[in-house]
């Protein structure tokens, strides 16, 4: 969608948003800094933000207050971000179990903890934790060499695998 | 088509003299908040321009400059194809997980442990000697629309045997902080204790089939610690009780409650009604 909307993005729609990005970005930047704490994650909130922005150029450009506009993008964005790192949890926490615990509290399925061992030895669970731990996508993205979509992707790729498996 | 800018921004002097970490202390606090409440635009956009003023400088030489974020921008970020949002609303994923839970039993009690160990390793320093339970939620008066109750006069009833009392107690938890009536079936399941260096958490489980009621004591000892609870849409409701102060709101169609003190916060998760949830701290004692 965002591809789509850049391609048809007329030449004052591009000047707008530019301008719009540099009066905001700093004051943005700091909003989420203070939100979610790491300087890495808080300038993708701004990004995002952005990119959401130009995904809804028009309607944008039409508001009365452009920047308020931002402001509330920003703060769903922020609020994104924080429930998608404790669903992130909810699935760390049940590998964090499954290894620590001996006496397999969570399941008798074989071929459930085959799942889950194989998910804790590789890159998955390292992306997992990262998101878990507040590193954006475009630090795990350089981690594990890949774009930021296919880290987004292979992400949700894996939450709903380990909830098909063991839930 | 509006151009930017033509909002004139309002001055708020009254931020001008409050220390930096007070300014991001406030916008933390905020980020909290309706996100659609638009009264605060003003105040937050003129908080993050002192705060970025001051950062500026004192860090000139390591702040990434605007034009650096507008070209990292576009390189990185505009083109991304998906369809979605990077960060998607969760709310599938989370009640998918939560009728699961509900299924296993031993989850809970232990998932909850081993959450406070995570969140007590990411824990970010916040704090100016205050209660920050109190501080969220008198920030939140306006959007919450908390309301106080007058002491809860639900009388005491006592259903909890001594035996369970000594169980838990032999954790280390004061018998007075433990309560002395628990719903109706609910039977003490399993208790968990977990420490860190920083943190020490003891977890009761008391079930009643599929259900489960959690009682947690989590001590810290430091002044900058912050736990986040989720909430749903409804407000939370403060209850004073036995000179103690306990915050009850709604997750997952269940009655929560907490209460923070200088080294302890106490929860209590997954109460069926909101009296069953009154007549449980009401027979806490201390």
């Amino acid at each position: 969608m965002v591809g789509k909307d850049e391609k048809n993005v007329n030449v004052k729609e591009k000047i707008f948003i530019e301008k719009l990005y540099k009066s905001l970005f700093n004051k943005m930047y700091y909003y989420s800094l203070s939100a979610l704490g790491r300087p890495e994650i808080a300038e993708e909130a701004v990004q995002e933000a952005f990119r959401i922005a130009c995904s809804r150029i028009k309607v944008l450009m039409k508001s009365e207050n452009p920047e308020g506009w931002m402001v509330i993008t920003q703060k769903n964005v922020i609020r994104n971000i924080r429930r998608s790192q404790a669903a992130y949890n909810n699935a760390i926490i049940s590998l964090l179990a499954e290894s620590a615990k001996s006496d397999n509290v969570f399941t008798d399925d074989p071929e459930q903890r085959a799942v889950l061992h194989e998910i804790a030895k590789n890159e998955e669970f390292i992306m997992l934790k990262m998101i878990s731990e507040g590193y954006s996508y475009l630090e795990i993205s350089e981690k594990l060499g890949i774009s930021i979509e296919a880290c987004k992707k292979r992400a949700q790729r894996l939450q709903k695998k380990i909830q098909n498996n063991y839930f | 088509m509006s151009e930017i800018g033509n909002n004139k921004q309002k001055k708020f002097p009254e931020f001008d003299c409050l220390s930096t970490e007070e300014l991001i202390e406030l916008l933390r606090r905020d980020s909290y908040s309706d996100p659609y409440d638009t009264t605060k635009v003003d105040a937050i956009l003129h908080i993050s321009g002192v705060i970025e003023e001051r950062t500026r400088k004192e860090k000139a030489e390591n702040a990434l400059t605007t034009d650096e974020a507008w070209e990292k921008f576009n390189r990185l970020y505009l083109n991304i194809k998906s369809d979605t949002p990077l960060y998607e609303p969760t709310e599938k994923i989370n009640r998918n997980c939560d009728l699961n839970i509900k299924r296993r039993l031993r989850v809970l009690y232990a998932a909850a442990a081993i959450a406070l160990m995570i969140f007590a390793g990411s824990i970010t320093a916040k704090a100016f000697n205050i209660d920050i339970v109190d501080t969220i939620i008198s920030w939140g008066k306006e959007t919450f629309g908390v309301s106080v109750s007058k002491e809860a006069d639900v009388g005491s009833e006592r259903n909890v045997d001594n035996e369970v009392i000594d169980k838990i107690a032999d954790h280390g938890i004061n018998r007075n902080l433990i309560p002395t009536y628990i719903p109706e079936g609910y039977e003490l399941e399993k208790i968990e204790e977990s420490m860190t260096p920083d943190l020490k958490d003891v977890v009761c489980g008391f079930a009643r089939g599929d259900e489960m009621i959690i009682l947690q004591y989590t001590f810290h000892d430091s002044d900058f610690f912050t736990s986040d609870i989720q909430k749903n849409e409804e407000e939370p409701t403060v209850y004073d009780v036995n000179e103690n102060r306990y915050y009850i709101f709604i997750n997952n169609n269940r009655f929560n409650a907490c209460r923070s003190e200088k080294d302890l916060i106490l929860y209590i998760f997954g109460v069926p009604t909101k009296e069953e949830i009154i007549k449980i701290i009401s027979s806490i004692k201390e």
